[in-house]
């Protein structure tokens, strides 16, 4: 998803985490009634949709190996499976070895990755990343973009916005592009381009 | 039912786990926690001396019936067990001629000439009844007993004693204890409400300091209680170690105050009163302290939380 800044990106995606609520509109995800949820659904939903920030929103007291299992432990899973599942996580965003070190000691995209493996330690069916590569240099960046590609590959659906038309125009996939609030172009294998908005 | 055990256990461990981590922060909200329950312990024993030094006061005061020298030793005891009987009377004593210059004497055992006046006068000191009244506020009924007629006729002039410039002093009393345990009571509630205060706003800077944290939390879709549980638990370790600190800090203060003053007192503070009061409460007094200490602590986590967990609903 991409679009100029303030066209709504960020936006759209707190409607979809439920931090906002639309004016007008419906939203249904995965059978989902957005309208009927209640207060005490709305943890229930966010431990269905992995989310990437770019401001990473790590927990700074704890270890990159605690801020992956505290997405497990919110939902109540034994320490024996916490254990055996950290690891592999930490594993496919090539983080294998930085189990103890605490986010202050990593580099920016080493935290995003921790960030990624916090997202989707819990298997869901949608990653939504907002401008995850906002705060990071080129290579890193490319690391975030590789790694959200692998799970992508693995079955789950990406959302992702930004305004890196390198990065669109590498990954030839479907783009959305917004305005003012607005679905101004929605196609597959698409690129991108600052100054006209999309290109085929 | 597995699952809420383990959520449990964690809520304790991360909560015991914080505690730890933010050590900083953690002295800091104890000290406050420390000196304010100090404060409580100390006026409620403060207040418990001065109750007992004005009992003290209050029970040195009593009503004395002079009897006529005509009034034979039985009437006398008759009288006094008349007395006995009055609902406000709590102890009577009867002295005899006799027994009543003997304690005269004693009571002026370092004024001579006043003894040899007494000796050399030939008993001048009336047969007495000492009355000790129950609730000082309610002598008039004793006063009025004391004051019928053929009651009045056994008494020489000027008794019962209360009378006149006694009275007054008896009245002057009675209600300066009256205020002084007022003022006890209130200054123990204003004390610990300033002290509630105080620990609920450091916990919630506490709190505020790790805001972020409970957004995170929220975001990755943690249930209330399993962001704020941990941070309930880390309140009431910090009461729970601020209570026990003022309860050793008084006790300490005690063991050095009774080491410098033996047996001193400071004005209406008996020091003496006060360390044994203490002790023969302590374990009351400890846990009054846990008490407050983990009550408050918890509780203003728990508000202090609140507005960092809302939904928007708009």
């Amino acid at each position: 998803m991409v679009g100029q800044s303030g066209a709504g990106k960020t936006t759209l995606l707190r409607l979809l985490t439920r931090e906002e609520r639309p004016t007008s509109g419906k939203i249904i995800i995965g059978g989902i009634d957005y309208d009927k949820l209640k207060d005490k659904d709305i943890p229930l939903l966010r431990r269905k949709i992995g989310v990437v920030f770019q401001d990473f929103k790590l927990l700074p007291n704890k270890t990159v190996f605690e801020n992956v299992a505290f997405a497990l432990e919110i939902v109540g899973m034994g320490n024996k499976e916490i254990k055996h599942t950290v690891p592999k996580v930490l594993d496919i965003v090539n983080l294998k070895g930085k189990e103890d070190s605490m986010p202050m000691q990593l580099s920016g995209g080493e935290r995003q990755r921790v960030a990624i493996a916090r997202a989707i330690v819990r298997q869901p069916r949608i990653l939504i990343a907002d401008e995850p590569t906002g705060n990071l240099d080129p290579k890193h960046a490319w690391d975030v973009i590789k790694v959200l590609e692998k799970i992508n590959r693995y079955g789950t659906t990406v959302l992702l916005t930004t305004h890196n038309q390198d990065i669109v125009n590498k990954l030839k996939r479907r783009v959305v592009t917004l305005q003012h609030g607005k679905v101004v172009s929605d196609r597959a294998n698409s690129g991108y381009s600052v100054e006209s908005g999309y290109k085929k | 039912m597995k699952r809420r055990l383990i959520t449990l256990w964690r809520i304790i461990h991360t909560g015991i786990v914080n505690f730890i981590r933010n050590a900083s922060l953690a002295i800091a909200a104890v000290a406050v926690m420390v000196i304010t329950l100090t404060i409580i312990l100390f006026s409620v024993i403060t207040n418990a001396t001065l109750s007992h030094t004005i009992d003290q006061i209050a029970d040195k005061i009593d009503v004395s019936v002079f009897l006529q020298d005509s009034v034979t030793q039985a009437q006398g005891e008759q009288l006094t067990a008349q007395i006995k009987k009055l609902p406000n009377v709590k102890s009577v004593q009867y002295l005899s001629k006799q027994q009543a210059l003997d304690s005269y004497i004693r009571q002026n055992s370092n004024n001579d000439s006043l003894v040899t006046a007494a000796n050399q006068a030939g008993n001048p000191i009336p047969a007495t009844i000492l009355i000790k009244p129950r609730d000082l506020n309610k002598i008039g009924d004793i006063k009025t007993f004391l004051t019928q007629k053929n009651i009045q006729a056994m008494q020489t002039t000027g008794s019962p004693s209360y009378s006149g410039d006694r009275q007054k002093a008896i009245d002057n009393i009675t209600h300066a204890t009256n205020i002084l345990r007022q003022i006890g009571i209130i200054a123990v509630i204003v004390f610990a409400l300033v002290s509630a205060l105080i620990i609920f706003n450091t916990i919630q800077m506490a709190i505020f300091n790790r805001r972020d944290e409970l957004t995170i939390m929220r975001l990755l879709g943690a249930s209330t209680w399993f962001i704020r549980g941990p941070f309930v638990v880390e309140s009431a370790i910090y009461g729970l170690l601020a209570a026990v600190f003022s309860v050793l800090i008084i006790n300490a203060a005690f063991l050095a105050s009774s080491n410098a003053l033996q047996a001193s007192s400071l004005g209406l503070l008996d020091i003496n009163y006060a360390n044994q009061y203490f002790g023969a409460n302590f374990l009351w007094f400890l846990t009054m302290q846990l008490a407050i200490g983990i009550v408050i602590g918890a509780l203003s986590a728990i508000i202090a939380t609140r507005r960092y967990l809302k939904f928007k609903t708009k």
